[in-house]
C-alpha cells in the first residue's frame, strides 16, 4: 500500500482540511515565511496536487507580492506566515491590499483560546485580532476543526466582496495539527467573481515603486508614458518589485514592467532572489542618463544574474518599448 | 564605572525623509530596521531610545518593530504622525504593539514629553502619536534632551514596608533546593553584589534567563564578576539551565516577566512545576508565580540573605556544587563538539562559532536572532553580552539592532551573526553604516536552508524536510553592492584569516559568509522549539514516542542531551 493511500485513509489533520478547501476555491498559490505553527500547512501543500508554496525572503515581500498577484489574477492568493512577529510584519502590506482593494486571504496560526488571556506572557504571543483590526477588512477566527471550511469560505468570499480587499483568517494552531474525521463537509459556495485588473493594452502591465516616479523621465524613456499604471495601494517607495513579482506570477502571458529607482532595488534585492527561485526571469535596463548609476546597475545585474537589456537613455524610447515586449514572460525592471 | 560603559547619547533613528529639524537624528532607509536600531540602543544602554516616524507605511513598520521591542520589555519611545484620514489603520497596531500609548496630538511638547515620562518606568515601548512632522521633530527633541544619564527613578517604599515580604521569605527560607532566577529586569539596573551575596549565601545557582543575558555588556561583566566561581551562573537554554530550573524546589524570579520564553514555564512542556516567588518593580504581565512581591530585585536579595543570617539555611549539601559542575560538563561538551571538527579540519557552524566567540574582543557585543544562528549563537557566546530577541524569538532583527548599539555605544565592537534566511530583512542597513563609514561585522551562517524549522521537522514531521531549501546566494557580493566589504569562508584556516580582519580597525561594515553544510542542529535552542510548539506538544510526543524523538535526534549528540532532559522534566 502506497504511502499517499495510507494516509488519504487516516482522518485528514486540519492544516490538510484548510489546503484541500483552498484548492478546491481554485487557490493555486500559498506564500509563507516559516514557523513551526505553519508546518502542517506545509506538508498539506506537499501532498495536495494543484497547490503550491512560494517561501519568500520576509513577510513584508511575500505580502506585496500577494497584493499583486490577487489584482493580476482576480483570485485571492494567500499568506500564511507564522504567528506573533510574522504576522506583524505583514502590517504595511495587509494596509496596502486594503487601500488597492486587493483580495488577499491572510491565514495565520493563532495561540489556542487557553493562552490568549495572557497573551503578553506567551512566547511569541501578539494578538494579532486587535494589531491588524484597522489595516484588515475583515477578520475571522476559527478554534475548532469542524468550522475550517466555513471559515476558508467566508474568508475567500469577504476578500472577493464588495469591496474587496485583505481578510485575515485565524486558526487557532492545535487545530491545523489535530486529525479530526473529516464529516460531510458543505459543498463549495461559488465565490464572488473578481476581475482581474488589466492594463491598458492587454500586452503589458505597467507598475510604478511609486506615483512619485512619474514625475521622473523613466516612463517617458521607457517608451511608457502612454500606459495605464498601477502601484501598491500604500503609495511608498520599497514594495514595488515584491508586487511586481505577484503581477507577474499572476499573469504569466503578458509582459511585466515595473519602473523604479536605484534605492528601491537595492532594498528589495531579496525580491529578486526569491524570483529566480520561483523560476522568474528578471531582466533589468537602466535609463538614467547618469553614467556612473548605469554602471552601478550593470554591476547589480552581473552580481545578481539578472539580465541586462541592452538599452539607454540614448535609446529611442520605442525601441526600449520594444525591447520590453519582447520579453513576454520576464518581469522586466527600469531604472530611471 | 568600568571603560566599556557605554555612554548614554539618547540616540534618534529615523527613515523618514520628511523628519528634519532633530539635530543628530540617525537616518537609515527603513522604518522598521529604524526601530530596532532604536531597540538595540535600549539594549545596549539600559536607557530610552526614540524612533521618529510620519506616514501611514513608516508608522506601521515602526508598529512591527515595536513587537519585538515590547516582547523584551525595551525602552522604545515611538513618535509617529499619519494623516488623520489613516489614523484608524495605523492607531490599534500602535496600540497593541506597544502596550503603552500616548494621544499627543494637540498638545504641547513639554506637555507629550510628561506623558512620556510617566511611563517610563514600566519599561515598555511607549507609542506617540503626534500631529505632523514639526510636533514630532519638536518633542524627539525636548524628549532626548529631557532623558537624564542612569538609573530610571522609581517612587519606592523601604522594602521593610513592602506588602507581602514576610510570607515571602518565610517561604523562601524553606527552600532546600533554591533556585536564584535572574530576568533582564534586575540584570540590569539591580545591585549585582547583592544578588550574588544572597545566592553565595544560601547555596543557589544562578539561572539567567533569555532575555537577561542580552543585558547591558557593562551589566553583564559586573553580575559575572560579583559571582565569580564559586557561584554558578547558568545561560538560558543550556542543559545545566534545564536541569537546574527541573530539579529546584523553591524559584527566585528577580526582575522577570515570567513570560514563556523566560524560564520556559509552558503550559504542555512546563519543566517547572516548582513555586515560584516573584519579586519585580511591574508585575505586568501578572506571570505564574504562586507569590508577587513588589520590591527592588537587589533590596530584596538583602533582605532574604538577612532572613538567612538570622535564620539558617536549609539548603541540602552539594546542591549548588551540582551546577558547577554541570556547567564545566557542559563547557567541555560543546567545545568537544567543535574541536572535532577542528581535528578535521572541517568548517562547521560548531567550530565556527566557537572561533568567533573566542576571537571577539572582551568588549564586543553580539547581536543575534531568533533562528539557528541565534541558537549557535547562545550555545557558544554565553558568557558575553549577546542582543538576541528573546520572548518573540523575532528574525531580521539583528542588522538594524547592530546599527543602535554602534550609535548609542560607539566604543564597543558589533558583531552580528545572522542566518541566510534572515539576511535580507535589514540587509539595505549595511548601506547606511558603510556611508557614514561606522564598522561592524556581520557573519551570515550560510548553510542555505531555514535550519530551525529542519530541526521541527526533524524531529516531529519524519524528517521530511519541505521548503526550507534556500538556494545559494553571493553575499559577500551583496555586501559590496551596499558598499560594505566580504569574505566568503569555507575552511577553518578561511575563517582565520576573515576574523583576523574583523579585528582589524575598520572604516566600513565587512560581511563574512560562512559556508557551511545545512543540517547542523545548534545546541542551544531545543527549548524554543519545543516552546512554539506549547499547546500540541504533548500529542506530538506521544505520537512519535520518547524513543522516536531521541531517536529522532541520533545525529546531533549534543541536542539529544537536551531533549533528553526536557523529555524527562515532562514525566515528572
Amino acid at each position: 500500500m502506497s504511502r499517499k493511500t495510507l494516509i488519504g485513509r487516516v482522518a485528514p489533520s486540519g492544516a490538510q482540511r484548510v489546503i484541500v478547501r483552498l484548492r478546491d476555491h481554485g487557490v493555486s498559490l500559498v506564500i509563507s515565511i516559516p514557523g513551526s505553527q505553519v508546518l502542517p500547512l506545509w506538508e498539506s501543500i506537499d501532498r495536495t496536487d494543484g497547490i503550491r508554496l512560494l517561501v519568500p525572503r520576509s513577510e513584508r515581500s511575500g505580502a506585496f507580492i500577494a497584493e499583486g498577484y490577487g489584482l493580476a489574477k482576480g483570485v485571492p492568493a494567500v499568506v500564511a506566515n507564522t504567528l506573533g512577529p510574522g504576522v506583524a510584519n505583514e502590517a504595511v502590506a495587509v494596509a496596502s491590499a486594503r487601500l488597492s482593494e486587493a483580495p488577499v486571504l491572510y491565514i495565520a496560526p493563532s495561540q489556542p483560546p487557553n493562552k490568549r488571556p495572557r497573551i503578553q506572557e506567551v512566547f511569541q504571543g501578539l494578538d494579532h485580532a486587535s494589531f491588524l483590526q484597522g489595516a484588515a477588512l475583515e477578520q475571522i477566527a476559527c478554534d475548532d476543526s469542524q468550522g475550517i471550511e466555513g471559515a476558508i469560505d467566508a474568508g475567500l468570499t469577504a476578500a472577493l466582496g464588495e469591496p474587496s480587499g485583505p481578510v485575515r483568517l485565524d486558526i487557532s494552531f492545535p487545530v491545523l495539527f489535530s486529525h479530526t474525521p473529516w464529516r460531510t463537509t458543505a459543498p463549495l459556495r461559488k465565490l464572488p467573481a473578481h476581475p482581474p485588473i488589466a492594463g491598458k493594452g492587454a500586452d503589458l502591465l505597467l507598475a510604478l515603486e511609486s506615483s512619485a516616479v512619474t514625475g521622473g523621465g523613466a516612463l517617458a524613456a521607457a517608451g511608457l508614458a502612454d500606459d495605464a499604471a498601477i502601484h501598491p495601494g500604500i503609495d511608498a517607495p520599497g514594495f514595488g518589485l515584491s508586487f511586481a513579482l505577484g503581477l507577474r506570477l499572476g499573469r504569466t502571458r503578458s509582459p511585466v514592467v515595473l519602473v523604479t529607482d536605484e534605492e528601491s532595488v537595492l532594498a528589495q534585492l531579496d525580491v529578486i532572489v526569491v524570483a529566480q527561485q520561483a523560476g522568474v526571469k528578471v531582466s533589468l535596463a537602466c535609463v538614467d542618463p547618469n553614467p556612473a548609476a548605469v554602471e552601478r546597475m550593470r554591476n547589480l545585474a552581473d552580481q545578481t544574474g539578472v539580465a541586462w537589456l541592452p538599452v539607454d537613455s540614448k535609446t529611442s524610447p520605442s525601441q526600449v518599448r520594444e525591447s520590453i515586449l519582447e520579453r513576454q514572460k520576464s518581469l522586466t525592471l527600469i531604472v530611471g | 564605572m568600568s571603560e566599556s560603559q557605554p555612554i548614554s547619547l539618547v540616540p534618534v533613528f529615523t527613515a523618514t525623509g520628511s523628519l528634519t529639524g532633530i539635530p543628530g537624528a540617525v537616518g537609515m532607509r527603513d522604518a522598521q530596521a529604524a526601530t530596532h536600531a532604536a531597540d538595540g540602543a535600549a539594549r545596549v544602554t539600559g536607557r530610552p531610545a526614540i524612533v521618529v516616524a510620519d506616514g501611514l507605511a513608516d508608522t506601521l513598520k515602526v508598529a512591527s518593530g515595536l513587537v519585538t521591542a515590547a516582547g523584551d520589555r525595551q525602552l522604545v519611545v515611538a513618535l509617529v504622525s499619519v494623516d488623520p484620514l489613516d489614523r484608524a489603520i495605523a492607531e490599534p497596531a500602535l496600540v497593541t504593539a506597544s502596550r503603552s500609548w500616548v494621544d499627543g496630538t494637540g498638545m504641547t511638547a513639554n506637555e507629550v514629553v510628561g506623558r512620556v515620562a510617566s511611563h517610563t518606568p514600566t519599561r515598555l515601548p511607549v507609542a506617540v502619536l503626534l500631529d505632523g512632522p514639526e510636533q514630532t521633530a519638536a518633542v524627539a527633541v525636548l524628549l532626548a534632551e529631557s532623558i537624564a544619564p542612569g538609573p530610571i527613578a522609581h517612587a519606592l517604599a523601604p522594602v521593610e514596608q513592602v506588602e507581602g515580604l514576610n510570607e515571602a521569605l518565610a517561604d523562601l527560607r524553606e527552600a532546600r533546593r533554591p533556585l536564584v532566577l535572574v530576568g533582564h529586569g534586575a540584570a540590569a539596573t539591580s545591585d549585582p553584589e547583592a544578588i550574588a551575596a544572597l545566592a553565595r549565601a544560601w547555596e543557589a545557582p544562578v539561572c539567567l534567563t533569555f532575555a537577561a543575558t542580552g543585558m547591558p555588556p557593562h551589566a553583564l561583566e559586573a553580575f559575572i564578576a560579583a559571582c565569580a566561581d564559586d557561584v554558578p551562573v547558568m545561560a538560558a537554554g543550556t542543559v545545566p539551565w534545564t536541569e537546574a530550573l527541573a530539579r529546584a524546589d523553591r524559584i527566585l524570579a528577580l526582575g522577570s516577566g515570567l513570560s514563556e520564553a523566560d524560564w520556559f514555564g509552558l503550559t504542555d512542556a512546563r519543566v517547572v512545576r516548582t513555586p515560584v516567588v516573584r519579586v519585580a518593580l511591574d508585575p505586568h504581565p501578572d506571570g505564574v508565580a504562586e507569590m508577587t512581591v513588589v520590591a527592588e530585585a537587589g533590596a530584596f536579595a538583602v533582605a532574604l540573605r538577612e532572613e538567612l543570617e538570622r535564620g539558617g539555611v536549609l539548603t541540602v549539601s552539594g546542591w549548588r556544587e551540582k551546577f558547577t559542575e554541570a556547567r564545566q560538563r557542559w563547557t567541555e561538551a560543546v567545545d568537544e563538539e567543535a574541536e572535532k571538527d577542528a581535528q578535521r579540519d572541517r568548517l562547521t557552524a560548531a567550530l565556527a562559532m566557537r572561533e568567533i566567540v573566542a576571537a571577539a574582543s572582551a568588549q564586543t557585543v553580539f547581536v543575534g536572532e531568533g533562528g539557528a544562528s541565534g541558537m549557535w549563537l547562545a550555545s557558544y557566546g554565553w558568557r558575553r553580552p549577546v542582543m538576541i530577541p528573546a520572548q518573540h524569538a523575532s528574525i531580521g532583527a539583528s542588522i538594524g539592532m547592530s546599527v543602535g548599539i554602534r550609535e548609542a555605544a560607539p566604543d564597543l565592537p558589533v558583531w552580528a551573526v545572522v542566518g541566510d534566511g534572515a539576511f535580507f530583512y535589514c540587509s539595505r542597513e549595511l548601506a547606511g553604516l558603510a556611508d557614514r563609514k561606522i564598522p561592524m561585522v556581520a557573519f551570515v551562517f550560510a548553510d542555505r536552508s531555514w535550519n530551525a524549522i529542519r530541526l521541527v521537522q526533524t524531529l516531529f514531521f519524519r524528517r521530511r524536510t519541505i521548503g526550507t531549501d534556500l538556494p545559494p546566494v553571493d553575499y559577500v557580493g551583496i555586501a559590496r553592492l551596499h558598499g560594505c566589504d566580504g569574505i566568503e569562508v569555507r575552511t577553518p584556516g578561511g575563517l582565520a584569516h576573515a576574523l583576523a580582519m574583523a579585528q582589524e580597525a575598520r572604516e566600513k561594515p565587512l560581511v563574512v559568509q560562512v559556508t557551511v553544510d545545512k543540517g547542523s542542529i545548534p545546541f542551544v535552542g531545543a527549548n524554543l522549539i519545543l516552546a512554539e510548539l506549547d499547546g500540541v506538544l504533548g500529542k506530538l510526543v506521544a505520537a512519535i514516542g520518547t524513543s522516536g524523538l531521541v531517536a529522532a535526534a541520533r545525529d546531533f549528540p549534543a541536542l539529544r542531551s537536551n531533549v533528553r532532559v526536557i523529555l524527562g522534566a515532562l514525566k515528572k
